[in-house]
């Protein structure tokens, strides 16, 4: 057995002294494309937020490794450099902050990290130019600061166009469909597929059976109370939008009683 | 205070064998009144409202001399040269602790209509310029209600000359330097005037800088009148350090359908108190007044505007930002007084700042005062610190936690710089602001 890309162990995590993962396992293998769904609070954001490092999610036991490394241990800026990244639910604007020049300077510290020459600038535009025309991002908008007078639908394909530019090994996508029309969607899965690969792996989470279409995963996974408590392959995904979550509650509740808080 | 009696009482010994005390009677008289002014205020005090959050301890607990003659005149262009944000191609006016230097400045081949000179030649010249000095100086800035400018008026040796005649446009923009160096404790009082006439455009750098370790204290004084339909563009940058006090003010007075820009750039000094005071004192005039001001270590810099509608349809603008750091202390007071009769008026004040230690304090008083019924006006306050989840994000994306740090403190401050033109000056600004959030 190859080591896994992902491998989280019993984790807890708590928000301001309230515990929202309560012992959450995952195992991620590159190129592999994991879903995780579940109802809203059940910590999907959480997870992505506690892998990429944000100080507000605190680990109070359990282990996340990447890559064989303890990911935990790592800055978020580390973690990024080492190839995860995270595409955010809600984008935020930055004023004073160009999309292009920050941009850049993000791909300069991965390169740096990895022991390759900075990008100069002529060729990291002709880059950016190519990308962004796959994730129909106009050129025009790089400009202006981080999503400043974006659109939701051009925040979250500037997510894609961001992840597209660092080519990540791990991509965390957190409702990158919230939001979306279809032709939005289309070119957002179009945009991950392009980087699968059989050295990536993705973990995308996701309220809807829909965006999963498009990015077919390999295993899906349902979130619940903090735990996975289900899994399965595609078509988990096609029983959980046609039943909803309640026969899971049902299903826990029966092989656990008293587990499960209705 | 001991110390500022003995201080005025030096200056006026000073003063009375430099060269600057020669000068037609109308100037006599003119300091005369301002000293004795000076002396019945004295130094402003904490329990004066206008100083409440200023303490001068940095002044009062020494004693001031006035530069040897001689202080700096081993400078070289060079040295000068990296204080120059548009560099030593614009024409400049040099002033070393006060003093015109001609050796270090520039005076170009002059535009049409332009009268670029020090004040103290203008005042000797058998030009019409005499005659223009005696019409505006101290007309302007009050030397009874600023003790400040009274000092100042009482004893400054020199300063800028700038007149622009009627109707005429400076392509290239002009510069003054006020450069203060000394071996020991010394003050400047750089005095200057700024006229510009009726339908005339100009636009003008003035950079304050010190060299060396002794400390500085400068109580400069600039009256600007901008003439009808003239537009000024007046930018100041203040390259300052912890051997500085600076005390400026800077009285402007716009006429109808004039245009008055104004944007200061201070950098840090251990204490910068600018004043600035605007009338629109005609029709449709217009201010747009604007500051950003980083302190570190213990500075303290302290923003006061005063903003007058005297006149219907006027327009104003202010925003003024601080980024303060460690344990520096910031002020802002920024007044908008609405005159009667001064109807559709349209007044905007904003002042933001941003807290990068827990030690570092803002004080900020935004006010109105309207005494008109047909007015648009508003202000507003914030203070905060970097936006953690921003500061997430470009971590998230690989920047260090320092670089991403730098960034958004600069992005607070990008809205000031990217208002500034010509691009060199605007390009020049941003390099020394980023270097300081390095």
């Amino acid at each position: 057995m190859p080591t896994p890309l992902l491998e989280i162990k019993d984790l807890h995590v708590s928000v301001e002294g309230t515990e929202i993962l309560h012992g959450l396992s995952l195992s991620v293998n590159a190129g592999e494309v994991h879903a995780i769904m579940g109802p809203n609070g059940s910590g999907k954001s959480t997870l992505t937020k506690v892998l990429a490092g944000h100080e507000a999610y605190q680990v109070t036991s359990g282990s996340a490794r990447y890559k064989g490394k303890d990911l935990l241990a790592l800055e978020p800026e580390i973690r990024a450099r080492e190839g995860l990244f995270l595409a955010f639910q809600y984008p935020l604007e930055i004023p004073g902050v160009s999309n292009t020049y920050f941009l850049r300077a993000a791909l300069n510290a991965h390169r740096k990290h990895r022991g390759q020459p900075e990008m100069d600038a002529a060729k990291f535009l002709e880059v950016l130019k190519e990308k962004a025309k796959q994730v129909d991002v106009d050129p025009a908008l790089l400009n202006r600061p981080i999503n400043e007078g974006f659109s939701g639908g051009e925040k979250k394909r500037n997510e894609i166009l961001q992840m597209l530019m660092l080519e990540p090994t791990l991509g965390l996508l957190d409702e990158t469909d919230s939001g979306l029309d279809i032709d939005a969607l289309k070119i957002v899965a179009h945009g991950v597929n392009s980087l699968r690969s059989k050295e990536r792996g993705f973990v995308v989470v996701t309220h809807y059976q829909r965006l999963l279409d498009y990015i077919v995963p390999d295993y899906v996974h349902v979130l619940f109370q903090g735990r996975i408590v289900k899994s399965g392959k595609k078509e988990l995904a096609l029983e959980l939008e046609k039943k909803g979550y309640g026969w899971i509650e049902e299903e826990l509740a029966a092989a656990n009683p008293g587990s499960v808080k209705v | 205070m001991v110390a500022t009696e003995t201080t005025t009482d030096v200056l006026l010994a000073a003063f009375e064998n430099s060269k600057a005390s020669a000068g037609p009677t109308w100037l006599h008289v003119l300091r005369a009144q301002a000293l004795d002014a000076y002396r019945e205020a004295g130094l402003p005090n904490i329990r004066q409202e206008e100083w409440r959050y200023t303490p001068l301890t940095s002044i009062t607990r020494q004693t001031w001399r006035v530069a040897p003659p001689d202080a700096g005149a081993t400078l070289r262009l060079i040295d000068i040269a990296r204080l120059l944000p548009v560099g030593m191609e614009a024409p400049r006016l040099v002033f070393v602790n006060g003093r015109f230097s001609t050796r270090l400045s520039t005076q170009g081949r002059l535009a049409a209509g332009l009268h670029y000179l020090s004040l103290r030649d203008a005042l000797e010249s058998k030009g019409p310029s005499a005659k223009v000095v005696q019409a505006h100086l101290a007309r302007h800035a009050e030397i009874e209600s600023e003790a400040f400018t009274a000092l100042n008026t009482a004893f400054f040796e020199d300063g800028a000359f700038i007149h622009l005649e009627r109707g005429h446009d400076l392509s290239q923009p002009i510069q003054v330097l006020h450069l203060n160096v000394a071996s020991e404790a010394a003050l400047s009082q750089p005095r200057s005037l700024v006229l510009l006439d009726e339908g005339s455009r100009a636009k003008l750098i003035e950079i304050h800088a010190g060299i060396g370790n002794a400390p500085r204290l400068q109580n400069s004084v600039c009256e600007i009148v901008v003439g009808e339909r003239a537009n000024l563009s007046h930018l100041l940058l203040q390259h300052e350090d912890d051997a500085a006090v600076q005390i400026n003010m800077h009285r402007a007075r716009v006429d109808k359908g004039g245009a008055y820009a104004s944007r200061v750039f201070s950098l840090g000094a251990a204490l910068t108190r600018n004043n600035a005071h605007c009338v629109l004192n005609g029709e449709g005039a217009e201010a747009t007044l604007g500051g950003l001001f980083l302190g570190r270590g213990t500075q303290h810099l302290d923003n006061h505007v005063y903003l007058e509608h005297a006149k219907p349809l006027g327009t104003s603008r202010q925003l003024y930002r601080g980024v303060l750091d460690e344990k520096s202390r910031g002020v802002f007071s920024g007044k908008v007084v609405v005159r009667p009769g001064a109807q559709k008026t349209d007044a905007q004040q904003q002042n933001n700042n941003l807290l990068l230690s827990d030690d570092a304090q803002i004080d900020t008083k935004p006010q109105l005062e309207i005494y008109a019924d047909d007015v648009k006006c508003s202000h507003g306050a914030t203070s905060g610190k970097l936006n953690e989840e921003a500061l997430f994000f470009l971590r998230s994306r690989g920047l260090a936690e320092r670089e991403a740090r730098s960034l958004l403190t600069y992005a607070f401050c990008a809205e000031l710089i990217e208002a500034v033109k010509p691009e060199t000056l605007r390009d020049a600004l941003a390099k020394l602001v980023q270097a300081r959030f390095e």
